[in-house]
């Protein structure tokens, strides 16, 4: 489609608005509250153009092209109104550096640095020479302002974590406010009052964690001024470079554009061409990232215990050390723990550490890869999984969209921005999980089960499938009549009962979902530690998909989560936790090789404790040995996301002094022992082996990896799929009079290897506090209990310390947890399970 | 009662009429918000208790009625069906009006109307000149109806319009009508109507909506109030007859939540309406189906306008939005949607039970009908009246409204609320139709008439107007948010005497920037109050900037308040209503004002009696010389 613009013929792509085809070809309109990808707002009339046969001037951002359309942006009129639209939100703005006519020799003199006070000036603005504002001042090429300034003097906040809102220098552009709501379906923040006094805020103006912000930060990178700042970068130079990496935080795979400074990360913004991300990211990734390599708490010296304390040691010593140790154990004998947040590479080294140097079958990963990994478990006989599985692009175009089990803004955000493009477009959604989530209001159906009623409710909605006419058809695989009989056979208000769900009209208005016509995603999460009634769901959810041919979603917690299940598959069965622990406990363990958080560091039968770990914990103190490891930007490699999407991360900095690549120390270790195959030079090297070893993996190599958007992981043969049939007697979990709540623990990835977030920023503390035990307030006024209460909860096997915090989004007689990798001392615990019935008290 | 169709509405009318046809005295009591204020409905329960006492209920029905629209005299009282008009009627004349009009058929001479021109007294309201001029086709009913009885409503050949649109005419029938019939959009742009209809009902969609305007912001403008108060029905009958013709099933009538009455009679009339079967499923036994819902602003300014309008009904902030899309593409929920003011709705039943034909004789060649304006401000009779389109501002002023109050000059008259301008009086003999008041500068909006005499200052008038706009500006685009409050600290400068030179070129240049760069109407409209005033009085504004005098000697800044010692009685009147005592004086000496105390209340202006007229107030020079010559006031 062609416009003419000022004269010229440009080719306008249809459905752009003339804005978007005016910067496609290269002409600048100026504009500072057009952002693309939100809906048009037409707010600062900086863009106004004139258009052949229509009145008046319309704001190109609001107004789509039309074939033959002629277009003028540069017309007298229109600069006059510009340049006066411009002085007028200068008046509101600090402008006496903007408009100075000694500005650049200022930028590098400094010579009239102290002509102007904080209030009116850019120079002591931490947004100054990235702000919107000066550039288009630049542009209209404005020089004087002919109205007064108006100071607006209000309170800057400073009170939230992370970034200060200092509304002074606001434009009222909206950007912060239409990303809040339309971008992060949060809608925190919102204009308020009217006339000169409108401004941003929340509601009544209380402090954003008050008003339920998620601390994402996308206002923050949306503020076309110094309006919002991160308060870390506030006093920071600006940075050196800035490189793209792959947070490793949660399972999202976001790439993130970290700033470097003198050897630092500075701070971290999410890459706009992101392939998962797309520009946005959650609080972890976007605020905590400069918080983990120059962490207070890092270890830089390898160390070991030869008496009563450790000693700081040089490397070959500590290995020899080591070495000497580890060879004494037994086959089986030395449990192995790896995190699934390191690169792809350092986690196939540690298996194959486990499997040929330590010679054991005791490989637990730090955090289970629950959901990916259980779907896996189903696949193969039962057909191909990668024809089941989807990305996060499917769940943005999907029409009908069913969560289950996870708060997305939480725990998987760039999951939930997906599912609030497909909601834009009028895509329904049902969220079954339970406890309440700031999802429930977009949500046309909330199921809120009780703990352990999930696989009762995904059972029952199977089941409404096959009794509301979906066909019974042979495609879905030998064997479905057994399948279909079954569901038939189903109770279905037994099954409502032990789902808790209260009404079964909310069950028949998710099925009537469910069968529309369009494609569906089913988004699901596991908790903290995968049992077998959460196996049982699965095979519901399994089937709930075939039934109604939609694709599945299962999310990973951790940056590598999918990629640990993946290298899983290719080694000896892993040992669930709780087995593990028990061997642990009762001796069949005798030396524990930790390369990732664990809570159990040390039992009264652990003879020899090795930490390979990048920062100090409460447990580091009482290891035998400690090597130094390498964190994510320190280290190059892959890592893969939710999706299945393979991408790789450059190392870019240098690790401290003494420092080394876990696969580096692995490989190091293989050698002082001599045993298994570990020449490896680099983690190139690592990923060929890899790429040959798992099949998933086949033809990956880090040089094609460096320079695409990554590369979805494809699961060998192609089975068709077909209906599994589930355990006869549905999985119950009894409470007792002994252990009356049902506690659920889910992992949200609140933590980089040891280092919790809660610990690393006080600000993240204040956003999710990993002591807190939520309790319906009922329960709580049983047991006599107040908000903020220390409590003891015991279970059978353990018991540990936490604080009481009231929600009347949790069940009556269950309680939830965030569970923290047990790092914390006094919440050093293995769950037995997701669910599983506790005991709670009053603690000290 | 079971649900109406067609041919059972007429019989319940002949039902309603046969039974109301008894040799009944009627007392009605204007019950609109006027009236309300001045107590009226104690003043009804007064007389129904006295209909008791006398044991006269066979022969006696006390009605309270919608707006009669002459606010100035009220309480209103009508005894029917004689028509004798007693105004501003108290508790203690009661017992007369039974013991002489109802008992005797005599009249109450002292609660008569007294024309100010002839000095004659009016027996009859239709007589009363305030009446006699208006064509009163939309508001005429108002004094005869309940608006709590539907019975009412459907007795004065309520729902005729609708029965006749349902049982024969196709909705493209009814557009030609409206189109026929020439009407303009009542809320202010002056859109045809009949057009706006035809383009929502091409639109193809699930769901469509109507909405009626009842966000009426405009400071001393109440027609749609009194409308919705005084005869709901003829409303709601006018938005189903718009549902049907456009296709829309579901409605919404937007009213602010500042109007409790209004709202309480807009609900009432929709419940009655829904039990009647006049709204709901099968609408009259037909096949077309609507229901309309009441939705309570929260008293924002920007939410007339219609697309904030819309936003605020789906629970978001009254944010504007660019147009187009129109409401007739993409309206409420993103639905086709026609929304349509108060009063446009209520001209909808008149013009399909008149035809088009003879609501074509009413009014221009281009503005068809009838409009209502409020008339306030300094003149004498103050309130609601409705006249042809094409009456001339001089006939409503001063033939309907009596002129200016106090015998004062008129300077100017405010059309169109915040957003009109000022119109001086060499223009009084110009019509008054939608296309004359745009090229005067000002807009008919929705029909607010501010009038102004000799002492009002144009310069503080356009202040005030823009402030009202300024704080109710939405804060979306910067013009309006921004340039706005800018024009307000420049009037505002100016009426203080430190205006400058350049003051009157950075108005009309910022005028012209807010009007063309704005993105909705209020901003759009916002500069006309200052644009018309410089227009048409720019030798104030000079008179402000250049001698720090305000001819009209309004603003406090330029004038002073001087007890010319000529005239001074030494009555120590002023001395004792000063505030701040600054003034001093013996008993029988003349009294002088320290300048430095004053703040220019004028509290002194107001005690000293008229014949005395001691307080003058003076600007420019002769301000210069008072103060020169200002005494300090002796401390006692």
């Amino acid at each position: 489609m062609k416009i003419s613009l000022n004269g010229k013929q440009i080719d306008a792509g249809a459905g752009r608005t003339v804005l978007e085809a005016a910067r496609a070809a290269g002409v600048y309109i100026p504009s500072l509250c057009d952002i693309p990808r939100l809906e048009p707002f037409g707010g600062c009339r900086l863009c106004l153009i004139e258009i052949s046969g229509r009145r008046g001037y319309v704001p190109a951002c609001c107004t789509s092209v039309e074939a033959g359309m002629t277009v003028l942006s540069e017309t007298p009129a229109l600069q006059k109104i510009r340049r006066e639209i411009l002085e007028l939100i200068l008046t509101e703005h600090p402008n006496a550096c903007l408009i100075c006519t000694e500005k650049e020799s200022c930028d590098e003199h400094k010579s009239t640095i102290r002509k102007v006070g904080e209030t009116t000036g850019c120079v002591l603005c931490p947004n100054n020479g990235r702000c919107e504002l000066q550039d288009v001042v630049e542009a209209v090429g404005l020089d004087r302002v002919r109205f007064p300034a108006v100071y607006r003097n209000i309170d800057i906040k400073k009170t939230d974590p992370f970034f200060d809102r200092d509304y002074n220098l606001c434009i009222l552009c909206g950007r912060c406010v239409r990303t809040c709501q339309e971008e992060r379906g949060a809608g925190t923040i919102s204009f308020i009052r009217r006339g000169s006094e409108a401004v941003v805020g929340t509601v009544l103006d209380v402090p954003l964690l008050e008003a339920g912000c998620q601390m994402c930060g996308a206002c923050v990178d949306a503020c076309p001024t110094g309006a919002l700042t991160e308060r870390a970068l506030k006093y920071e130079q600006p940075a050196e470079r800035t490189d793209s990496i792959i947070c490793p935080v949660c399972g999202m795979g976001c790439r993130m554009d970290v700033s470097l400074l003198g050897g630092r990360i500075i701070g971290s913004r999410p890459a706009p061409d992101g392939p998962a991300n797309g520009g946005q990211a959650g609080v972890r990734g976007r605020f905590l990232l400069r918080e983990i390599p120059g962490s207070d708490l890092r270890i830089t010296r390898p160390m070991i215990r030869r008496k009563k304390d450790l000693e700081e040691v040089e490397w070959a010593e500590a290995l020899d050390f080591v070495a000497g140790r580890l060879k004494s154990f037994k086959k089986d004998e030395i449990g192995l723990v790896y995190s699934t947040q390191l690169t792809t590479e350092d986690i196939f080294a540690l298996k194959k550490f486990g499997r040929d140097v330590l010679k054991t079958k005791r490989v637990l990963p730090s955090s289970a890869s629950g959901a990916p990994d259980m779907m896996m478990d189903l696949a193969g006989t039962n057909g191909s999984i990668s024809s089941l599985i989807c990305d996060l692009n499917a769940v943005a175009e999907a029409d009908t969209l069913v969560v289950c089990g996870s708060d997305l803004p939480r725990a998987h955000p760039i999951a939930w921005v997906n599912v609030l493009k497909a909601l834009k477009k009028d895509a329904g959604l049902v969220v079954a999980g339970t406890a309440d989530s700031s999802m429930d209001r977009h949500a046309d159906v909330t199921l809120r089960v009780k703990p352990g009623g999930e696989s009762a409710l995904y059972g029952l909605l199977a089941g409404k499938m096959i009794t509301n006419g979906r066909e019974k058809s042979g495609a879905l695989g030998p064997g479905s009549e057994k399948v279909f009989a079954f569901y038939e056979s189903q109770k279905e208000k037994a099954l409502l009962d032990s789902s808790g769900i209260e009404k079964m009209s909310s069950v028949e208005t998710a099925a009537a979902l469910l069968l529309k016509k369009g494609k569906t995603v089913i988004l699901w999460d596991t908790g903290t530690v995968p049992d077998d009634r959460e196996k049982e769901a699965a095979v519901h959810l399994w089937n709930l998909a075939l039934l109604t041919g939609a694709r599945l979603l299962p999310l990973s917690s951790t940056g590598n989560s999918r990629g640990a299940a993946e290298i899983r598959r290719s080694f000896a069965a892993e040992p669930t936790a709780s087995a593990f622990t028990q061997d642990a406990a009762e001796g069949r363990i005798k030396a524990l090789y930790l390369a990732g958080p664990f809570p159990v560091l040390k039992t009264k039968k652990t003879e020899f404790t090795v930490l390979q770990a990048s920062f100090w914990s409460e447990a580091s103190a009482k290891a035998d040995a400690v090597f130094p490891a390498a964190v994510f930007a320190e280290t190059e490699g892959t890592f893969v996301n939710t999706e299945g999407r393979l991408q790789y991360s450059p190392r870019v900095l240098e690790p401290p002094d003494g420092v080394k690549e876990d696969w580096r120390i692995v490989s190091l270790l293989s050698q002082m022992m001599n045993r298994g195959d570990f020449s490896f030079k680099n983690a190139s090297g690592i990923l060929k082996e890899a790429s040959e070893a798992v099949p998933s993996f086949a033809g990956a190599t880090l040089g094609r990896l460096k320079d695409s958007t990554g590369r979805f992981l494809k699961s060998a043969g192609d089975n068709p799929l077909k209906l599994i049939l589930p355990p006869e007697k549905p999985m119950t979990i009894p409470t007792n009079k002994s252990y009356p709540l049902l506690l659920e623990c889910r992992d949200s990835a609140d933590g980089y290897r040891e280092l919790l977030f809660a610990v690393a920023h006080p600000g993240f503390a204040l956003l999710r506090d990993p002591e807190a035990v939520w309790l319906n307030p009922k329960d709580a006024k049983s047991l006599k209990l107040g908000d903020g209460d220390p409590i003891k909860v015991s279970f059978l096997g353990g018991s540990f310390g936490a604080v009481a915090r009231l929600s009347d989004g949790v069940p009556v007689g269950a309680a939830r947890t965030i569970y923290a990798g047990g790092l914390l001392p006094e919440l050093s615990f293995v769950p037995p399970a997701s669910v599983f019935p506790v005991k709670i008290t009053r603690g000290q | 009662m079971s649900k109406l169709n067609v041919s059972s509405l007429d019989s319940l009318r002949n039902k309603i009429l046969k039974k109301r046809k008894k040799d009944k005295t009627i007392v009605t009591i204007c019950g609109g918000t006027g009236c309300h204020a001045y107590g009226c409905m104690e003043l009804a329960e007064a007389f129904k208790a006295e209909v008791r006492a006398r044991k006269l209920t066979n022969r006696v029905e006390v009605r309270t009625t919608g707006c009669h629209g002459f606010c100035e005299r009220g309480p209103i009282v009508v005894i029917q069906p004689q028509e004798i008009f007693y105004q501003r009627v108290k508790g203690s004349d009661i017992d007369e009006i039974f013991d002489l009009t109802i008992l005797q058929n005599k009249l109450v001479d002292r609660l008569l109307y007294v024309d100010s021109a002839s000095g004659e007294k009016i027996v009859e309201e239709k007589n009363v000149p305030f009446y006699k001029l208006q064509k009163r086709i939309i508001f005429g009913n108002n004094g005869f109806i309940d608006p709590t009885d539907i019975e009412d409503y459907i007795a004065l050949d309520g729902y005729r319009a609708l029965a006749k649109v349902l049982e024969g005419m196709t909705p493209e029938d009814v557009i030609a009508e409206i189109e026929k019939a020439g009407l303009r959009g009542r809320g202010g742009a002056g859109f045809p109507t009949g057009e706006k209809w035809e383009i929502c009902r091409g639109y193809k969609a699930d769901q469509k909506y109507i909405i009626c305007n009842a966000d009426e912001g405009d400071p001393g403008a109440y027609m749609d109030r009194s409308l919705l108060e005084g005869n709901p029905h003829s409303v709601i009958e006018g938005m189903i007859i718009g549902a049907y013709a456009i296709g829309a099933t579901e409605g919404y009538i937007y009213v602010r939540m500042e109007y409790p009455l209004a709202v309480k009679n807009i609900a009432q009339a929709l419940e009655d309406a829904r039990r009647m079967g006049l709204l709901g499923d099968s609408i009259l036994g037909s096949k077309f189906s609507l229901d309309i819902h009441v939705f309570k602003g929260a008293g924002a300014f920007v939410s007339g306008e219609e697309t904030s309008l819309m936003a605020s009904i789906e629970g978001r902030r009254a944010f504007p939005r660019q147009k187009p899309p129109f409401p007739a593409e993409q309206g409420l929920w993103g639905k086709p949607t026609n929304i349509n003011n108060v009063e446009t709705w209520a001209n909808v039943p008149v013009i399909l039970s008149k035809g088009a034909a003879w609501f074509g004789k009413i009014g221009t060649r281009k503005s068809k009908g009838t409009k209502i304006f409020s008339l306030v401000g300094k003149i004498n009779n103050t309130g609601l009246v409705e006249v042809p389109m094409g009456m001339t501002l001089r006939e409503i002023i001063f033939d309907i409204g009596g002129g200016i109050k106090d015998g004062k000059k008129f300077k100017a008259v405010q059309t169109g609320g915040p957003s009109g301008g000022c119109i001086p009086a060499d223009m009084l003999d110009s019509p008054i139709d939608f296309d004359t008041l745009n090229k005067a500068g000002s807009m008919m909006g929705s029909g607010g008439m501010i009038v102004m005499d000799e002492d009002t200052c144009m310069v503080d008038v356009a202040r005030y107007f823009l402030h009202f706009t300024q704080e109710e500006s939405c804060g979306k685009c910067v013009p309006c948010r921004i340039g706005n409050r800018q024009l307000v600290d420049i009037l505002t400068r100016i009426t203080k005497g430190e205006g400058k030179a350049e003051d009157l070129k950075t108005l009309r240049s910022l005028a012209s920037t807010i009007k063309s760069g704005s993105l909705c109407g209020l901003g759009q409209t916002a500069p006309n109050p200052v644009l018309t005033t410089m227009r048409y009085f720019e030798d104030e504004y000079i008179a402000h900037i250049e001698k720090q005098s305000c001819p009209a000697l309004v603003c406090k800044d330029l004038i002073v308040y001087f007890i010319e010692p000529d005239k001074c009685v030494g009555c120590l009147l002023c001395i004792k209503s000063c505030p701040v005592d600054a003034i001093s004086g013996e008993r029988r000496e003349v009294h002088v004002i320290d300048q430095e105390l004053c703040i220019k209340c004028g509290a002194c202006l107001d005690v000293c009696p008229a014949k005395v007229g001691a307080v003058s107030k003076y600007t420019g020079k002769k301000k210069t010389a008072v103060l020169k010559k200002s005494v300090k006031r002796e401390k006692p």
